[in-house]
Parts: structure tokens; C-alpha cells; sequence
């Protein structure tokens, strides 16, 4: 009997103390769900360059009043960059395919209109206006936005269009509060200077505009070299396994065998050829846009200062090049050059990077006084060279004012310069208005000295 | 006695709690488990390829290799000249282009008199693997081998151009020479993840494929501008006794196939022996400038003709 209730003693002390256990057993159990984390996930990969949303790399080329007999727009373009961030706040709705005529004015009446350098996919809407993101978006993209000015919401079935140039179809929208807005862009208007436009029709027989009258400076600045490191640490794997050689003609080649990094004097540029194929799940505009962008804001890639910015000049997807570029600007006119260290621009594949080729110099902070630059040629004089012998046969797709960037040593040792310069866009993108030579010696430089 | 029955009665309800506490555990476990949908892809592997059973389990283990291209000096030429039978000229210290006086059969239905020849006819022979015979272009490829053989490497391969009647008749050497001590050994992929990478990441493998084998060597796609070579641990994979597939060993990504490397190979060859300036060639054998003249043009000749017979095969 003793032995019974002895152990019935033991086998009730055994089962406490396994209930003890098994209770710390399930407390304390995490299942392993950590991936293994090297050393090179913690090394620095970051450019420290700011970081841009989407709505901040989208800014219009012009914005131009067609209220008169002749267009104009706002003399200043900080002025102009301030009507687009008003223009923002809008709230729209009721999106609907349209069809455009052909030989007709595309909004009648008093109107503003729009102009991009780029096409900007449609579903950018949801990021630079507020749109209820349950409406849908088509799958399209835009370049120009008509403002119906006069409409008075009830006789008119639309306020807004949005037109790429490319396609006869276009996206009409309404807004909300239409009246009120138009006044609120009305009375930030009023004590505005207005600057006429000269237009001119392009090949693809969109209406260009050239402003009449402008006052840009020729300007120095100095610059710093960026770091190579950030760069290696970003775009390889295991960075302590990469060596480097010089070339032949100075640049610096890294590679870890598959990967290849290049230190040119003034840009780097990468290429991972294990990544040059597509694979066919296609994303879209948009899509590529939103990942590229994270992409490049995550290691601070938008290396710059106030008031100089990056604006995105191209997106593009094609069977084997997803493509997105962006363009350096200042006080919002583009900064063009040969040497390429004024774009960002990523190949994105398989939700990671083909090739990426960022400037490898920054420009810094003003140097001197702001130099009158050489009479630039007027608009009218423009559009001369450009119905003249100089352009004969060639393509024209888009003109701009923007700034062009050399290497410049001086009184201020080595800076970079950026001068006035009227652009033309062709097939081979955007490059100097070719001036015919008589004009050089001639007019021109006549007219600086007057 | 009211003891025992209280006794008795705790026994059952901790009993019940234990079971309780030990199914909790179990279910945990299993949750955890079906997190990882390996199991699926397993048997689809299993299904659609053969010879999965040839895969090892074992965990290997490789350092990264830096090489640099191997210089032909005065005393490795000297024990080139101690090689009967051929005329060579060296080009750039990195190239070594070699003629037979007289043609060497080699018979490739035996793999030990094959090797015999090599090791004895040619400089390092034994470092050199056999790789494929490309029977268009009637060209022995071998790779180098540096612990591992080294795929598909213009700078670590061995060209044995042989003619109709199967002798060889003349070869080109390029070598690699590891720079530094090997640097830390890294984990590799085990062989069933690169056979299950390449099947799931590339459009390569179809059903009913099978898997020969698979062995570690070495790759590259990228040299630096100064010659250096940073060589990746690599599976070769082969499949169906003719296709074959390179899988980077430590990040598991695959390799571009390398359909045209006899062509661009050969092209770069030829190149060498057109672009080198006067002062960079050595000869061995020769008499006077007129019989190196006439053996470096037969030399490219011969390779010309190769690369003419792999385009026209092409284009056909």
C-alpha cells in the first residue's frame, strides 16, 4: 500500500515538473525566421544626397496663359514653379478617355496650358493632385494640361485635359470647387509680370513656346568630388571581394568578376551583366518609376543643394530597357552638357538595377558675382535659325532655355560654369541651337555690346 | 487515505494538462514548418529532371581567386625550348602559339594516352583539363586548372588544332597565376540549390531533362583592364551529356551559355598575333627572321581557317 502512494507521489512530482518545463518550453519558443545578416548589410552605402518624391521631380517646362491674342506666361520661374504648387492642391475627378480633333484647336476659348519635356504616366495623377485613389487611372501618360479658364462648371463637361502629343486621344477631368480655384490662381497672378511667347510648330506639329524676353545670368560655382566607396558598398555584393585597375586612359575599373563599376573623371557608371535580360512579367510606366525612384531615395542618390534640383526627364519601358533618367536643373531650367554629369540614370530590370550611371561631381555653391552673359538670341531670331539652312531637313521635337555646364578655371580656381544656352531637342536628344556662323560675329555679338 | 484520493485526482488533471501543454508545442513547430513551401517545389523538381539522386548533400566550401595573366619568363622559355618537335613564338609574355614540325596523333577513344601527350608535349600539359572536342572546327579545348578547372576563360585555356587525319598540328596557351594566398574559404550553395536555381530562374531546363553532373570550378565575365581576374566559385552543371550550365556558387545567380567562345576566342587570337608591336614576340626554335615571319603567318592562317569553318557552320 505504501509503495502504491510512493508512487503515486513520484509520478505527480515527475508531472509538475514536466508541465513546468513544457509551459517555459512554449513561452520561449520563437520560431527562426531571421535571415543571416552579414557584415556588408551595415556598411555605409549612402551618397547622403536628398531624397526626392515623385511630386517633386515632376515640374513643367512652361506654363503659358492663352488669354490674349498672343500667349504668354510669368516672366519669373520661381513665380511659375509657384503656380504649379498651387495647382497641386487640386482635387479632381470624373477621368474619361476623349478624342482630340484633328486641324482644330484643342481647347478653345480663354485657357492655360501646360508644357512638359517628358511624358508622365497618367497614374503620376494619384501623386500630384489629390484623386480618391479607388477612381481608376488609365494606362496612359501625358505631356501637356489644358486648363479650361471661362468654364463655369455647368454648360462645359470638363475643366482639364490631358494630352500626350503623341496619341489623338486624350484624358478630360473635372475639378472640384472649380470657381474658387480659379480665382485662388487669379489673385496669386495679380501683381505678376507676364512675358510674352513666340511659338513655333515642331515636326510632330505640336505648338512649341519660346519666351520673348529673358534674363539669365552666366554663373560660377565650385564643386566637390563624391566619394567612390558608397558606391561600391551600393552596387556590389560583397565589396571586399572587388579589385580595381586603372585604364588606359585613367578611369578606374572595380569588379568583383560578374559586376562591373567604372570611375570616369566626371561620372560613374555600372552594369551587371548577369541582369541585361527583361524577364517578360512587363511593369508599367509608373511601376517603374515608383521603384526606381525608392530605389535611388534609399542610398540618397539626388546629390545636390537648394535651389539646384533633379527633375525626371525620361521613363520608359521597352521590350528589353526599362529606362528612367533624371536632369539636374537650376532655379528650374535644365542643366544640359556633353559630359554627362548633370543626369541620373537608372536600367531597371527584375526589380533591381541593369545599369546606373550617377555624375561623380556635385555642383556646390556660387562662386562670384553673377556675369551679364552675351545677348542671348531672341526668340524671334530663334525660330529663324530654326526654319533656316541649319536645321534644313532635321527633326525638332521640343526648344528650351536651359544652361549649359564646362569646366572653367579662372580667378576662382577650378568651378564649373554654367551659361544661357538655347537647347533643341532632335534625334539625338538635346543638344546646343546650332547658330548659322555669319550670325556668330555678326548680329549677335553686335547686340551684346549695344 | 483522502491523500491518495487527492493524489489521484492531481495526477489526472496534470496528465491532461501535460497533453494539452505537448500538443500546443507540436502545433507550433508545425506552423513554423509551413512557412517554408520547399516541399512543393521539391517534388516538382523531383517530377520534371532526372539524376537528382546524383547530387551531393555535403556542404562545400571555396575561396574566391584572384588571378593575373601568367608571364612567359626566360626560364619557362627556356623549358619550352626543351620541348621536341615544335616551333613557338610567345607574344606579349601572355600568349604562347606553337607549331609540330611533325603532327602528334592523338587518339581521343583513350583518355590516359590523350593526357600522356599533353603532359609531355606541352608546357604545364598536366594543369590543363580536357574540356570538349569541337568537331566542326576539329579543335581540342582544355581549361586550366587552379584546384579547379577555370570554365571558359580566353586567359586560362589551351587550343589544340588538330587536321584531318586527327594529329595535332599546332596549339595556343594562355595561362592564369593566382596573385595572392587564397583569402577566406566562403560556403557555397549546396548542389541540389544551383540545380534548383537554374531550373526555377532561367527558361533553360525542360521536363524529362536529365542531370549528368556537377562539379565546382571556377568563372568569370568581367577582367579588370590590367589583366587581374577575380574568379567565382562556379557548379557546372551538366545536362543531358551536352548542354552545360554555370551557376555562381556563393550568390547563386546564373551565367550568360557560352555559345560563341571558340569564335571570340580565336578572333582574340588573332588579334594578338596582328597588334603586337615587334619587341614583344619571343621565338623559339626558329633560324631567322624569315622562318618566324613564315611560321607566325602559317600559325594565323591556321586560325583564321578555324574561325571561318565556326562562322559558316553558324550561318548555315
Amino acid at each position: 500500500m505504501m509503495s502504491l502512494e510512493n508512487l503515486k507521489s513520484i509520478l505527480l512530482f515527475f508531472l509538475i515538473i514536466s508541465s513546468l518545463l513544457l509551459t517555459v518550453a512554449i513561452w520561449n519558443y520563437q520560431p527562426d525566421f531571421r535571415t543571416t545578416q552579414t557584415e556588408d548589410d551595415l556598411i555605409d552605402a549612402q551618397l547622403n544626397g536628398n531624397t526626392l518624391t515623385k511630386r517633386e521631380v515632376i515640374s513643367p517646362g512652361q506654363i503659358v496663359f492663352h488669354t490674349g491674342d498672343v500667349p504668354v506666361g510669368l516672366s519669373e520661374k520661381a513665380n511659375e514653379q509657384e503656380l504649379f504648387q498651387q495647382m497641386m492642391e487640386w482635387s479632381l475627378y470624373n477621368f474619361d478617355f476623349t478624342m482630340i480633333p484633328e486641324d482644330e484647336e484643342i481647347m478653345e476659348g480663354n485657357h492655360l496650358e501646360v508644357v512638359f519635356s517628358t511624358s508622365i504616366p497618367m497614374e503620376l495623377a494619384y501623386d500630384l493632385f489629390s484623386v480618391d485613389s479607388e477612381i481608376e487611372l488609365p494606362d496612359t501618360s501625358f505631356n501637356r494640361i489644358y486648363i479650361q479658364l471661362d468654364s463655369d462648371g455647368s454648360d462645359q463637361d470638363y475643366q482639364l485635359l490631358f494630352v500626350d502629343s503623341r496619341e489623338n486621344q486624350a484624358i478630360q477631368a473635372n475639378m472640384q470647387n472649380f470657381s474658387q480655384e480659379m480665382q485662388q490662381i487669379m489673385s496669386l497672378l495679380a501683381d505678376n509680370q507676364f512675358n510674352t511667347f513666340q511659338s513655333f510648330v515642331n515636326s510632330n506639329g505640336n505648338r512649341i513656346y519660346l519666351p520673348e524676353e529673358v534674363e539669365m545670368n552666366t554663373l560660377l560655382f565650385s564643386y566637390l568630388q563624391l566619394p567612390i566607396e558608397p558606391f561600391q558598398n551600393l552596387l556590389f555584393n560583397k565589396p571586399t571581394n572587388v579589385r580595381s585597375s586603372f585604364t588606359v586612359n585613367g578611369n578606374i575599373v572595380y569588379t568583383d568578376g560578374t559586376r562591373i563599376l567604372e570611375r570616369e573623371q566626371l561620372r560613374v557608371s555600372f552594369t551587371n551583366p548577369i541582369n541585361e535580360n527583361s524577364a517578360d512579367n512587363v511593369i508599367t510606366e509608373y511601376q517603374l518609376l515608383d521603384q526606381v525612384q525608392n530605389y535611388l531615395n534609399t542610398h540618397g542618390a539626388f546629390t545636390f543643394e537648394e535651389p539646384f534640383s533633379y527633375f525626371l526627364s525620361n521613363v520608359s519601358t521597352a521590350t528589353h530597357t526599362n529606362a528612367v533618367e533624371y536632369t539636374l536643373s537650376y532655379r528650374g531650367f535644365p542643366i544640359y552638357d556633353k559630359e554627362e554629369i548633370t543626369t541620373i540614370s537608372v536600367n531597371w530590370h527584375n526589380q533591381d538595377v541593369y545599369q546606373y550611371n550617377h555624375p561623380f561631381v556635385q555642383i556646390l555653391d556660387q562662386r562670384g558675382v553673377d556675369q551679364a552673359s552675351y545677348q542671348l538670341p531672341s526668340a524671334e531670331q530663334v525660330i529663324e535659325i530654326l526654319e533656316g539652312e541649319n536645321y534644313h531637313g532635321s527633326m525638332i521635337h521640343d526648344v528650351t532655355l536651359g544652361y549649359q555646364v564646362e569646366q572653367h578655371t579662372g580667378g576662382q580656381g577650378q568651378v564649373y560654369r554654367l551659361t544661357p544656352t538655347w537647347y533643341v531637342r532632335g534625334v539625338r536628344g538635346w543638344q546646343p541651337l546650332l547658330v548659322p556662323d555669319e550670325q556668330v560675329g555678326g548680329d549677335y555679338d553686335a547686340m551684346g555690346t549695344n | 487515505m483522502q491523500w491518495a484520493q487527492i493524489k489521484t485526482l492531481f495526477i489526472i488533471c496534470f496528465l491532461i494538462l501535460n497533453i494539452f501543454l505537448v500538443r500546443q508545442l507540436i502545433d507550433r513547430q508545425e506552423e513554423n514548418l509551413s512557412f517554408i513551401p520547399e516541399a512543393t517545389r521539391e517534388d516538382e523538381l523531383a517530377l520534371n529532371l532526372s539524376g537528382l539522386d546524383n547530387l551531393s548533400d555535403q556542404t562545400y566550401s571555396a575561396p574566391l581567386i584572384y588571378a593575373k595573366n601568367y608571364q612567359y619568363n626566360e626560364e619557362t622559355l627556356e623549358e619550352v625550348d626543351a620541348l621536341d618537335n615544335q616551333r613557338a613564338a610567345v607574344i606579349n609574355s601572355t600568349h604562347l602559339f606553337s607549331r609540330f614540325d611533325h603532327p602528334i596523333d592523338v587518339s581521343m577513344d583513350d583518355p590516359q594516352r590523350l593526357r600522356e601527350i599533353i603532359d609531355n608535349n606541352i608546357l604545364y600539359g598536366e594543369s590543363y583539363m580536357f574540356w570538349e572536342r569541337d568537331e566542326q572546327a576539329n579543335v581540342l579545348i582544355f581549361f586550366q586548372r587552379i584546384e579547379e578547372p577555370v570554365f571558359y576563360n580566353q586567359h586560362a585555356v589551351l587550343l589544340i588544332q588538330l587536321n584531318r587525319d586527327g594529329e595535332m598540328v599546332q596549339y595556343v596557351q594562355t595561362r592564369l597565376q593566382q596573385e595572392e594566398d587564397s583569402e577566406e574559404e566562403q560556403d557555397l550553395i549546396l548542389q541540389y540549390d544551383a540545380v534548383s536555381r537554374l531550373y526555377y530562374n532561367s527558361n533553360e531546363l525542360n521536363t524529362g531533362d536529365t542531370i549528368d553532373s556537377i562539379r565546382l570550378g571556377y568563372h568569370n565575365l568581367i577582367s579588370l583592364p590590367n589583366g587581374e581576374q577575380v574568379l567565382n566559385p562556379a557548379w557546372n552543371i551538366q545536362v543531358n551529356e551536352d548542354r552545360n550550365y554555370f551557376i555562381n556558387a556563393i550568390e547563386g545567380h546564373g551565367y550568360p551559355r557560352n555559345r560563341d567562345f571558340l569564335q571570340t576566342t580565336v578572333a582574340s587570337f588573332t588579334d594578338v598575333i596582328d597588334n603586337a608591336s615587334e619587341n614583344n614576340f619571343q621565338f623559339i626554335h626558329t633560324e631567322d627572321a624569315e622562318e618566324e615571319a613564315r611560321l607566325l603567318n602559317t600559325i594565323k592562317q591556321s586560325l583564321i581557317s578555324v574561325y571561318h569553318t565556326i562562322i559558316e557552320v553558324e550561318s548555315e
